[in-house]
């Protein structure tokens, strides 16, 4: 085969390469098309916390409950009760109950539920634990990771926002409370002694 | 030839024996070892590093080594995720170039093989040391991935995509299917080319090599674009599996690559080994991974039990030369 043969024969396969691999498009047309499909965490948030959130939040099992099936088997519990992103040993459970102020701390309020020191966060509202307590939120229903974590974000917001500003505003010691909220625990480093519940309704009853 | 076919044969026999014996003793001691699911999830895990060790196994029967590989890989990965989601956009024309999943996994070969390219042009013309020149090569492509990426994983790639991570085809995984099409090439290319035949001469002894006429500059080369395009496959898979371009990616892959190509009866002095040797290697590494975490085994100690393993390898294979 001579020379001009071969590169004839290899520009048409670098053509079909080529056509099969690439296409184009005006700039401004597909800057448009993904400024549509931008995703928006905060709108989303609002859209889903009364009807998908706090309803999923009001099938919660109760604290002490939890506490107590969890101290008798706790790889079933977690299997039965626990959210879980991937494969590790956190599980994120949602949780419901109700206690009596002990103290009104910067960063926490501190409940006895039964007879279980319960703390509710005030202050650091940080991390996953609502979203994937839930269950409702899939990171496999996101092309983005972040607009996954953008909806963390945005729902701790809402709760820092609207959850807590009015309960720390009037709460006591003594006042009788009902919460409901999401418990973050690693199965293999269980500590039961004073769960840590990050708040998303809560409120003075009495 | 002869003497290289016996040293492989008896290499590859103590390979397969201890796979035996290790697949052995993980089946009487872990309850889920052997099973169909199990024996797919080692497979599809093996897969990477597959790819990867006959790049690396070529480059060792030369007398080089190639660190880079896993850094490649990482690279590779996050150019055909990055083309595949965002594409080029030219501004000063008006200009967005999409590509297509086959366009993506294209460029991201080339982007390998271009980084092989360098390596060998580094180890060949400027007779930098292979060690050297692919280490130099390891830190730059870390450093371009976190550059490309900004630090940030590339994820929603798509099912097509996907699926050669995956997917399965006539009840195999894409990934298996990948891999077994590599070592079959480079089972070819070594065994039934000039090709070949060059690279063993070139590792078994460069001057005789030279004086014979081989053009060892451009056989070496090759061999490190090879090296380079196969950590790339190696990337499409990881990403494809993923469904995500971690900058991290690829982290220390290359040692579990050595690792396979000694195990597997490579000598690193070159010349002699085999990519089925490589492939039983690389059942091993990946058989022990797995039957160590099935275990339970801390992952502190599956890296001691690791190296010892490597170790006991190399010092076997340094008997089996002495007793020639």
């Amino acid at each position: 085969m001579n020379n001009g043969m071969k590169y004839i024969i290899g520009i048409v396969i670098i053509g079909i390469v080529a056509y099969n691999s690439l296409y184009f498009r005006p700039l401004d047309e597909k800057l448009a098309e993904s400024k549509e499909v931008a995703f928006d965490a905060k709108l989303f948030v609002e859209g889903m916390w009364k009807n998908d959130l706090l309803a999923v939040y009001d099938t919660a099992i109760d604290l002490t409950m939890l506490i107590d099936q969890l101290g008798q088997n706790p790889e079933l519990t977690f299997k039965q009760e626990a959210q879980a992103l991937g494969i590790g040993n956190i599980g994120y459970f949602k949780v419901k109950g109700e206690g009596t102020v002990i103290a009104v701390n910067e960063n926490n309020v501190l409940l006895q539920v039964g007879n279980l020191p319960v703390e509710i966060e005030t202050e650091f509202i940080f991390g996953n634990a609502v979203r994937d307590a839930s269950g409702l939120i899939k990171i496999n229903d996101y092309d983005e990771t972040s607009d996954f974590n953008l909806i963390s974000e945005a729902i701790n917001d809402k709760i820092r926002a609207e959850v807590i500003p009015p309960f720390k505003a009037k709460v006591e010691n003594g006042n009788k409370v009902s919460f409901k909220g999401a418990l973050e625990l690693n199965k293999a480093h269980l500590n039961l002694d004073q769960p840590e519940v990050i708040p998303v309704s809560i409120q003075i009853i009495q | 030839m002869i003497a290289i076919k016996k040293y492989a044969n008896i290499a590859q026999l103590q390979s397969l024996i201890a796979l035996f014996f290790m697949c052995l003793i993980l089946a009487l001691m872990a309850d889920n070892f052997m099973t169909t699911d199990n024996f797919w999830n080692v497979m599809r895990q093996i897969s990477v590093n597959v790819c990867i060790s006959v790049g690396m196994t070529l480059v060792i029967l030369t007398a080089g080594i190639d660190l880079s590989v896993g850094s490649v890989l990482a690279l590779c990965g996050a150019i055909t995720a990055g083309l595949l989601k965002f594409g080029i956009s030219i501004p000063s024309a008006n200009l967005f170039i999409g590509f297509t999943v086959f366009g993506a996994v294209i460029a991201g070969m080339l982007a390998g093989g271009v980084m092989g390219l360098v390596n060998g042009y580094a180890v060949t013309r400027f007779k930098v040391p292979s060690f050297v020149a692919t280490l130099a090569m390891l830190t730059m492509a870390r450093g371009f991935t976190m550059l490309w990426t900004q630090g940030h994983p590339i994820t929603g790639l798509g099912d097509s995509f996907g699926f050669l991570g995956t997917g399965w085809l006539l009840g195999i995984p894409m990934p298996v299917w990948i891999s077994g099409i590599v070592v079959f090439v480079a089972v070819i290319l070594t065994n039934k080319t000039r090709f070949g035949r060059h690279v063993y001469a070139i590792g078994g002894n460069e001057n005789a090599a030279r004086l014979s006429g081989i053009p060892i500059t451009k056989v070496k080369i090759w061999v490190y674009v090879i090296a380079g395009i196969l950590a790339a496959i190696g990337g499409l898979l990881v990403t494809a599996r993923l469904d995500s371009a971690q900058p991290n990616a690829g982290m220390s892959y290359e040692l579990d690559a050595i690792a396979a190509v000694v195990i597997g009866g490579t000598s690193l002095a070159g010349g002699r080994g085999t990519i089925l040797g490589t492939v039983l290697g690389a059942m091993i590494i990946g058989v022990l991974n797995n039957g160590l975490i099935l275990l339970d085994v801390s992952p502190f100690w599956q890296q001691v039990i690791k190296g010892m393993v490597i170790l006991l390898a190399v010092i076997i294979d340094k008997s089996n030369q002495k007793d020639e």
